[in-house]
């Protein structure tokens, strides 16, 4: 098997580039949202890309799997009677200059929405997507992905991976949609020298001593967790710091839990999926009205049981985890990954 | 509008939101907005256009202020409108329709409210921020719940915990944060303001003598010996002397609260006594606020604020000043009235039609059942709202308004943080912003509030209002907001009261307010006001997938009443057991919900539930501000 082709296009290009992206697809990249805030979002130009952003606020996960989804829709009094029609996402996305543990996040969320059954509304907007990754070479305040295997390069699972070296970007195609994007843009890329290729790799080297890799050991946890091995006192104690705002699961890169509910106005009305979080109460409420979860300590478990046992990390090839570090942030209290898997190494808070 | 995102930089936010944060756009998209004016007819409801709506609105106020005078109407804003929209309503009581009777319900648990009643000499207002809870050495919470009332001040608790800074929690019924908390004092309900009188007591003894020393505070709580507390408040003496050296130790002590302090049978006084634990502090520096206070709303800050008050044009400027109401007559075109208003508790019964701009005070005050009839006995009754609350069924007329995504303009925060909130989408149907709304009223009323937009409101608010002086929208934008300063609210606080201002007196501590208990009715029933609030909140119970996850969607037969462990095991009841709650004054029917939260001999009711209960625990006043209650009632417990 031959190599991958790598090109290189100079920084002064990249504008040109991303306009000939504009012409063919809605474009999602890290934009400055306000003040020190970036997130991706809609470009509706090229020098709106923020190319030396650290993180995005969320991750991509909101573009394929909103936070409203809408199934389908009815229509009661339509000419030939009840009209059903479901709702497909049919926009082409191009999304550009995606950190390596949003990727990986998406590559997770594949697996998850193909396990059992494909995911229609998922996979629809999957294959209409093209992921162009900006690989990192300074950790965040709170990356972890080194400690995830989700970064801070990727080996795979790309489009393309973009890598800056001084005044260029490194361009590795890692998809035939991605040697297709290249394709499109044959004037602005040019392939990449040897001495690039190299700078490259002594780039990832030195950028993974950089990301710390003692933020998130997760060996113990993920043993601990998957044996229950775990002493009820810790989930009480972080129980105890949890205020069941769902931040975690909403910033996570592979939640996927929903909830549906129908809303009708008149004699037309949608089936909508919403983004759940299996922190609150009523999430593991049956109909007779009994709550296997009913206590914080219980939820808690049950959410780090899924993130790190063995017993999903198998059918999922990784465990529940990016090490994009965003719960550290979202999280009112202190039950974020690393200090959870801290937490349960030492065996006390 | 597909979801929300928390912002990273926000100095609230801080990249964390609640779980009503979180869902805060379902509460937009909901299909439950209205869509369309209602108008009654009959005893229906019927949608109508808005020019209909608009005549019919005129005309009637136009036919009950010549009939009965201006002072028949009244007008309440919310607390979870805009300073803009708030400020506009202000405007139209007190120009078009010419009264001062506008307030807010809310303002009720809104005290520091204290600030906000004329009779009321002492300054409360908070002049803390949320981050003072991560700066403050001595963290007290009392009767309030910080992770149901405001998550944004719990999330700095239990950094403040990490941190590990002491945590003393006072509360009949511990809170969320009750098990972090290294020392819980559970008064008996109604002796709160005897328990703040022995920590004082204990704190000031450890003080520095020449603080102590010839200070009327000293002596009033000279006989509240932690023995003398323990016996009124049920709180062990060991306990109150523990609690109070840690005051005495603490340099930078917090006292957090919220309405469950300020709604308590003697909740001025007891904030009083709370305010001056900051003075027991030996070094404590003068920047120093001991108090913060958590409001329940967006905007509850605001809508006092911008003068939806009946003693006060907006930035505390009061009525009865003439060269206050010379300065707003000139821009406004005409005077507002020299006289105060009725406070909303007291226009019920009282006014003949009522404007009601998002309010509801049928869920707001302590007697459910008479502020139901006193709405029903208005001869007419405008309400404008995003959504056909039970309130707004009762209207004559319903104007659909729009939620805070689909306009612009600013919220107060509860550290006083003005702050912009921006359009994302347009209202559902014909619904309109609530400051287009008041526009178009007045207009019709022939009295024209003539404006592009919320930003010239604003720009009228500054010129009007010293403590928004310099609030351009364009200086809001260049940060996350302004937190607007105390002292010209100060000075105009002094101006109105006089020298007499100045005089702290403290509170008088002898009578407590516990009911006497005896044998045929041993227990003390008290309303809880954090308890199970969510799923009592319009909002919540109107977003799709936040009302399943409060149980708002999950009808219950019977009130649940929580009682501790000792009386389960006394009565031998388990958690859903059937009761019958019996007091002198009446009975209920309730289901028992065992919880080890609750103080022994007490049985805690959630506030949202006393129409239910109202039979056993009547409303009543607070004698020295009129201000309606719950007083805590001795009951008993039977099975059924």
């Amino acid at each position: 098997m031959s190599r991958p082709p790598v090109y290189v296009i100079a920084k002064s290009h990249l504008s040109a580039w991303v306009e000939k992206m504009l012409e063919t697809a809605q474009v999602i990249a890290p934009r400055v949202a306000h003040g020190p805030d970036v997130a991706y979002g809609e470009l509706e130009a090229p020098e709106q890309v923020a190319w030396d952003y650290s993180s995005s606020l969320a991750p991509l996960k909101r573009f394929l799997f909103p936070q409203t989804d809408t199934l389908l829709r009815w229509d009661k009094q339509a000419d030939d009677g009840l009209q059903l029609e479901p709702a497909y996402d049919d926009t082409e996305r191009i999304f550009l200059a995606v950190r390596p543990c949003d990727v990986a996040g998406v590559l997770f969320l594949d697996r998850v929405f193909t396990r059992d059954r494909e995911d229609i509304y998922y996979l629809n907007r999957r294959k209409r997507s093209t992921l162009i990754a900006l690989t990192c070479a300074e950790p965040g305040e709170h990356c972890f992905c080194v400690c995830a295997e989700a970064g801070p390069f990727l080996k795979q699972g790309y489009d393309l991976q973009l890598t800056r070296i001084s005044d260029e970007y490194v361009v590795e195609v890692g998809s035939e949609k991605g040697a297709a994007l290249v394709g499109e843009a044959e004037d602005l890329l040019v392939p990449a020298p040897e001495v690039l290729m190299r700078a490259r790799r002594e780039l990832e080297q030195e950028a993974k001593d950089r990301f710390a890799d003692d933020k998130a050991y997760f060996a113990a946890a993920l043993r601990q967790v998957t044996f229950d091995q775990v002493p009820d006192h810790l989930w009480d104690e972080m129980a105890e710091r949890c205020l069941e705002c769902g931040g975690c699961s909403f910033v996570c890169p592979t939640c996927t839990c929903f909830l549906v509910a129908d809303s009708e106005i008149g004699d037309a009305g949608a089936r909508e999926r919403l983004w759940d979080s299996c922190l609150y109460e009523a999430y593991a409420l049956e109909a007779s009205g009994h709550n296997p979860r009913a206590e914080r300590r219980h939820r808690l478990k049950a959410r780090f049981f899924h993130k790190l046992s063995y017993q999903f990390a198998k059918p999922l090839e990784a465990h529940g985890c990016v090490g994009c570090g965003r719960c550290i942030t979202a999280c009112m209290g202190s039950n974020d990954m690393p200090a959870v898997t801290a937490r349960i190494r030492r065996g006390a808070l | 509008m597909l979801g929300t995102a928390a912002s990273g930089g926000h100095p609230v936010a801080r990249g964390r939101l609640c779980a009503k944060g979180w869902h805060a756009h379902e509460v937009s998209t909901s299909s439950q907005r209205l869509r369309k004016p209602l108008i009654r007819r009959g005893e229906e409801l019927e949608e109508t256009s808005w020019d209909d709506a608009l005549d019919v609105l005129a005309g009637r106020f136009g036919e009950i202020k010549a009939a009965n005078g201006a002072d028949a109407i009244g007008v309440l804003g919310s607390p979870r409108a805009t300073n803009e929209e708030n400020f506009l309503l202000s405007k139209l009581a007190r120009c078009c329709l010419g009264t001062n009777n506008v307030d807010f319900s809310a303002r009720l648990a809104a005290l520091p409210g204290l600030f906000d009643l004329p009779e009321y000499r002492r300054l409360t207002l908070s002049a803390t921020c949320l981050d003072d809870i991560e700066r403050a050495d001595l963290i007290m919470l009392w009767q309030v719940d910080p992770a149901e009332e405001h998550p944004a001040a719990a999330s700095r608790v239990l950094a403040a915990v990490e941190q590990g800074v002491l945590v003393i929690e006072v509360a009949t019924r511990s809170g969320r944060l009750g098990r972090l908390a290294g020392i819980r004092l559970s008064p008996i309900p109604g002796t709160e303001l005897q328990l703040a009188a022995g920590l004082l007591h204990v704190a000031l003894a450890g003080a520095e003598p020449a603080r102590a020393e010839g200070d009327s505070l000293a002596a009033s709580v000279d006989s509240c010996t932690p023995e003398r507390t323990e016996a009124v408040t049920g709180v062990p003496a060991q306990e109150v002397v523990r609690a109070g050296e840690a005051l005495t130790l603490s340099e930078r002590p917090l006292v957090v609260y919220s309405r469950g302090a300020a709604l308590g049978p003697q909740g001025p006084e007891v904030l009083t006594a709370l305010s001056a634990f900051g003075r027991v502090a030996d070094d404590a520096a003068d920047s120093w606020s001991p108090m913060l206070w958590l409001s329940t709303y967006c905007n509850s800050q605001g809508a006092r604020d911008m003068g939806v008050v009946p003693y006060f044009l907006s930035g505390y400027q009061p009525v009865s000043d003439q060269d206050v109401r010379e300065k707003f007559a000139h821009a406004w075109g005409a005077p507002p009235p020299a006289e105060a208003g009725l406070p909303s508790w007291e226009m019920l019964g009282k006014v003949r039609a009522m404007l009601v701009m998002g309010d509801d005070p049928i869920t707001a005050f302590p007697d459910v059942a008479g502020a139901r009839e006193a709405v029903a006995d208005l001869d007419f009754l405008v309400v404008q709202d995003a959504f056909l609350t039970p309130f707004a069924q009762a209207a004559h007329v319903v104007l659909p308004s729009a939620t805070f995504a689909e306009k612009d303009g600013t919220f107060t925060n509860t550290e006083r943080r003005v702050q912009r909130v921006r359009k994302a989408v347009e209202p559902p149907g014909e619904a309109r912003a609530d400051w287009e709304i008041l526009c178009d009223i007045s207009r019709r009323m022939g009295r024209p509030m003539e404006y592009e937009s919320p930003a010239q409101v604003m720009a009228e608010i500054s010129s009007l209002t010293p403590t928004y002086a310099d609030l351009s929208y364009q200086r809001l934008d260049e940060g996350w907001g302004v937190r607007w300063s105390l002292d010209e609210a100060v000075a105009a606080k002094q101006a109105m009261l006089g020298e007499t201002a100045a005089d702290d007196e403290p509170p008088s501590v002898e009578q407590c307010a516990a009911p006497a208990v005896d044998d045929d009715f041993p227990l003390i029933l008290t309303a809880d006001y954090a308890l199970e609030s969510w799923a009592a909140d319009k909002l919540v119970v109107n977003a799709i997938g936040l009302r399943r996850q409060q149980g708002a969607d999950r009808p219950t037969v019977l009130p649940q009443v929580e009682i501790s462990l000792r009386e389960a095991e006394n009565l031998e009841l388990r958690t859903g057991a059937r009761v019958w709650v019996r007091s002198r004054s009446g009975e209920m029917e309730a289901a028992v919900r065992v919880s080890e939260a609750v103080r022994p001999g007490v049985v805690v009711l959630p506030a949202t539930l006393r129409e239910a209960a109202a039979a056993v625990l009547p409303s009543s006043s607070n004698p020295e501000t009129g201000v309606p209650m719950l007083r805590p009632c001795a009951v008993r417990i039977e099975k059924t």
